[in-house]
């Protein structure tokens, strides 16, 4: 290496979207054909991004390879605009993405990336979620080889799936799974779907919106079509049940800030040791207040 | 609201970035910022390692990155693969010949001579981990004075540029299988996905680009005997390799330049063949950016281990392409050990639900019971 | 008697094969490696039909190839040549040509087999239950309830104490463990099962008991079954027609008392000698 090598100033510089476009292209191509198979894990050559595998490449691929200008983004992680990895993820895009607009509101967003939720707020069919996936396969549980996975997918053998499933009930008298709940999309594959609770499972079906899967470690993009079916994977005699979130009494508990009850809700000791439970969805809340407060001020007017 | 922790992330990065650089310069007015010049060659095998795992030839980058990450192996990699990412790719090297490559280190321990010679060249092997403590506080007089009188002291002229290579000769001896036919266009695994069962050079590729440290783990797994290679080394060299790349109007292959590389080959003993063909010692191939020799060993060894599970099946972790190949890179498993650290507050509700439900089921059982 | 399984030269080489692996093996060549290639015939020029509620016994030492034929059967080994045609009640079915899914189908569905090693049949990290759960959710029954009554009337018929039925095989005995293979096989009412020397390395008191379970279930339940052992006690007990092979040829067949009184291999004389 010739010694006097200075490294150029544009060395640095970033074209629209971070990625190079063949790669762009090579994921776009891939979101349409796990579109076409809803529910069907499609390999892909993942890129590295400048944050770790783990903190939402997957997602981050996707949202860069669909933004144009024109787009209005929104990006949450638990729910929340304001976390530390919703922050950091937004910041990059905006750096590298100039001529997009970011929301908080979910209804403005043409485009929502998130980690672990899907907003309170009914989608449109002119939004796309775009979820962040740490493992795609839900046979991972039963079967460690990938070769031997992909045959049990195609054949939708999910029978030893079940079996964990009949175990758990046998063993706990409940199916233990709490969050990445097992998804049968469109009457064939069964897709992991993120790990959202079982709360926002239900959102996946029939869903307005376009619902994309990106898992950036594992190289595998996968969809929900609008309008498509999703039924949990469950016994005919064993309902799926989501989080409960009543109290002793039975009554279904409220956001302490906006008073919502229809909400997923986070649960945490408040400084005097009592238990406060609020929106885990912060745009949904702030949402609401605000509804309340311009309410309250017409009253008072 | 001070309890709710999701709250003024942006605020808190800004505050986390600024105490890193805070740390980076921390000695203050006795500081001298590191030049990249300095790491590139007073660090010179931390570099090689960084272009290797990074998987892109840029010495001069992976000097900044090294920096850039104070000095973390996984992380400066990592920025160099992410700064890989950025770049579109406009060319393809044809297969390029190492018996061109310029040795500044070539041995062997298969044989006590080898055609051209043995050449020991610049290794730790036989100097002894004693510290130098005169290295603490060197002068810079005599600092800059070292490579020099190197120079000046060697002989010119009277060792060849090239060397032939081990496996040649074994080859025409009859040892060894003939080379594998070059039909085959090699598997970019930056383009296109890993889907298994994966050729051998998707494999080779995965394993020139991965984490040091876990290839060794898993290499050191058969060599102790959760496997049964027992390898002997037929050559080992470390030097630079010219590149040629089709001219773009000529076609015609130019030298582009040249990178450090090192390049291991292991002859392992000889199998049983189903048919009545005369039976020959098998081959495994290492080699990879920059000079790091226990790489190229390491995965020489897990080239011969894997080509071994493929076609009777694997016996050991190390014989299995799924499990070596996915378990060895350091952007991966670095990231996901590393994303725990990130908010999971919403699956744990659901985690606090599902026990609650249960231990109150297996209450009521109990309480039943009584 | 309805046919419902007609085997035709099925064999199987393992290795590169030549035109002359056939020849250059059997019985007559007193192994089953080629000379020419030394691929190893494991099977060849095994023809023979099973009849519906009938058991065949399939007998010879290790490495005779008996066993490779019922593992080609249940599709565990392709086969190299010949063909197999299954006539279910309402179609016949090429065995050889069926794609993945239909293989599967026919496993799960129409075929049973019981491994000689429990672990080749049960999953030792779900319980007695769960196995059976399994082979009863790839059949596309779905309802909790059922699938739990239906596995505890499957082992209490296989005299598997229903209380430990939410267990882990890997906790019983080996006699236990058959039991629950057996449980398993016969939970989707299968037509055919296959037993690959299901009694081998058990006590003989264990041995005479499973042997019983598996007469009764079978003239109970008209299953036909296909029994490879090397044993001639099982053979005797269990099998009306019975197939002898040597290197991985069929040497003799016929009806089980014929073969026990009057061998014509002198072979199987010395097999029947020896066994008195």
């Amino acid at each position: 290496m010739n010694p006097y090598y200075e490294l150029p100033q544009d060395e640095a510089g970033y074209s629209f979207g971070f990625l190079d476009e063949y790669a762009k292209r090579e994921v776009r191509r891939n979101i349409l054909k796990a579109i076409c198979i809803p529910g069907y894990q499609t390999p892909y050559a993942s890129r590295e991004m400048p944050m770790g595998r783990g903190f939402g490449t997957g997602g981050l691929q996707l949202t860069l390879s669909l933004i144009g200008r024109g787009d209005t983004l929104k990006v949450i992680d638990q729910g929340s605009d304001d976390s530390v990895n919703a922050v950091n993820l937004r910041h990059f895009i905006e750096l590298t993405c100039p001529g997009v607009d970011t929301t908080e509101r979910t209804q403005d967003a043409t485009l929502i990336q998130s980690r672990h939720r899907i907003p309170e707020m009914r989608m449109t069919s002119a939004q796309t979620l775009v979820l962040q996936v740490p493992y795609p396969d839900p046979l991972v549980v039963v079967e460690p080889s990938e070769a031997r996975r992909k045959i049990m997918h195609g054949e939708g053998d999910y029978s030893r799936l079940l079996t964990k499933l009949y175990e758990d009930i046998v063993h706990f008298d409940e199916i233990t799974i709490s969050h990445r709940y097992p998804t049968r999309i469109n009457g064939h594959y069964v897709l992991d779907p993120s790990p959202i609770p079982r709360f926002d499972v239900p959102k996946l079906h029939q869903s307005p919106a376009l619902i994309l899967f990106g898992a950036g470690r594992e190289k595998k993009i996968y969809a929900v079509p609008p309008y498509t079916n999703a039924e949990p994977l469950v016994f005919e005699d064993v309902p799926f049940r989501t989080e409960d979130f009543s109290d002793a009494q039975g009554r279904r508990r409220s956001c302490h800030r906006c008073g919502a009850t229809d909400s997923f809700l986070d649960e945490f000791t408040g400084n005097d040791g009592e238990r406060i439970y609020q929106c885990s969805d912060s745009d949904y809340c702030h949402q609401r207040l605000s509804t309340q407060h311009s309410a309250a001020n017409e009253v008072s007017r | 609201m001070g309890y709710v922790a999701i709250k003024g992330g942006g605020i808190a990065i800004k505050g986390s970035l600024e105490a890193l650089e805070a740390l980076r310069a921390a000695e203050g007015e006795q500081g001298v910022p590191l030049s990249l010049s300095a790491i590139e060659n007073q660090l010179r095998l931390l570099t090689s390692r960084i272009v290797s795992e990074g998987g892109l030839y840029h010495p001069r980058l992976a000097a900044l990155a090294i920096k850039q990450m104070q000095g973390d192996t996984l992380e400066a990699a990592f920025a160099l693969r992410a700064c890989r990412s950025t770049k579109p790719r406009l060319l393809a090297t044809p297969v390029q010949e190492t018996s061109r490559m310029r040795v500044i280190r070539r041995i062997s321990s298969a044989f006590k001579d080898i055609p051209g010679g043995q050449m020991l060249g610049p290794t730790y092997d036989y100097a002894l981990r004693l510290m130098r403590i005169d290295l603490s506080d060197e002068a810079p007089e005599v600092f800059r004075t070292i490579a020099a009188k190197f120079m000046g002291e060697t002989p010119a002229g009277n060792l060849p540029e090239t060397f032939p290579k081990v496996v040649d000769a074994l080859r025409n001896e009859g040892l060894l299988p003939q080379a594998p036919a070059r039909a085959i266009e090699p598997f970019d695994i930056t383009r296109e996905p890993l889907i298994f069962p994966i050729p051998r050079s998707a494999i080779l590729a995965s394993m020139a680009r991965a984490e040091t440290g876990s290839l060794l783990a898993l290499a050191y797994s058969n060599m102790r005997g959760y496997g049964d290679v027992h390898p002997t080394i037929a050559e080992l060299r470390v030097g630079y390799l010219p590149v040629f790349l089709p001219h773009p109007i000529t076609g015609e292959e130019i030298e582009a330049g040249e990178v450090l590389i090192t390049e291991c080959e292991v002859v392992a003993m000889y199998e049983n063949s189903d048919n009545k063909s005369k039976p020959v010692f098998t081959l495994g191939y290492g080699a990879c950016f920059g000079h790091n020799e226990t790489k190229a060993i390491s995965m020489a060894i897990l080239d011969r281990a894997l080509q071994k599970g493929m076609k009777e099946g694997p016996a050991n972790p190390s014989e299995d392409p799924e499990f070596v190949v996915l378990h060895i890179d350091g952007v991966d498993s670095m990231g996901f050990a590393n994303h725990y650290k990130m908010p999971h507050y919403v699956t744990f509700q659901s985690d606090m639900d599902r026990l609650r439900t249960t231990q109150a089921k297996a209450e009521s059982k109990q309480g039943n019971e009584k | 008697m309805k046919k419902i399984l007609g085997v035709k030269n099925l064999g199987k080489i393992h290795g590169s094969g030549c035109p002359r692996c056939l020849e250059s093996t059997g019985p007559d060549a007193g192994s089953n490696i080629c000379s020419h290639c030394s691929s190893v015939v494991a099977a060849a020029n095994i023809s023979f039909d099973l009849h519906a509620g009938e058991v065949l016994g399939i007998m010879g030492e290790s490495g005779s190839g008996k066993s490779t034929i019922v593992k080609m059967l249940f599709f565990d080994e392709e086969p190299s040549l010949g063909e197999a045609v299954f006539f279910d009640d309402e179609r016949q079915w090429d065995l050889f040509s069926v794609n993945a899914a239909e293989q599967r189908w026919l496993r799960n569905h129409r075929f049973g087999i019981v491994y000689q090693n429990p672990h080749l049949g049960l999953n030792f990290n779900f319980s007695a239950g769960g196995n059976i759960a399994e082979r009863l959710l790839m059949s596309d029954l779905a309802h909790y309830g059922q699938i739990r009554e239906r596995a505890r009337d499957l082992l209490t018929r296989t005299e598997v104490m229903p209380e430990r039925m939410d267990e882990s095989p890997k906790k019983f005995s080996g006699g236990m463990q058959q039991r629950v293979q057996i449980a398993k096989a016969l939970s989707t009412s299968p037509p055919v099962l296959f037993l690959d020397e299901v009694t081998t390395g058990l006590d003989l008191s264990v041995q005479a008991r499973i042997l019983d379970l598996i007469l009764e279930i079978q003239q109970e339940l008209g299953t036909a079954m296909i029994a490879v052992t090397h044993d001639l006690g099982v053979i005797r007990l269990l099998a009306t027609r019975t197939i002898v092979m040597k290197n991985g040829r069929i040497i003799e067949a016929g009806l089980t008392d014929q073969i026990l009184e009057d061998p014509q291999h002198a072979y199987t004389q010395q097999l029947v000698a020896s066994a008195l």
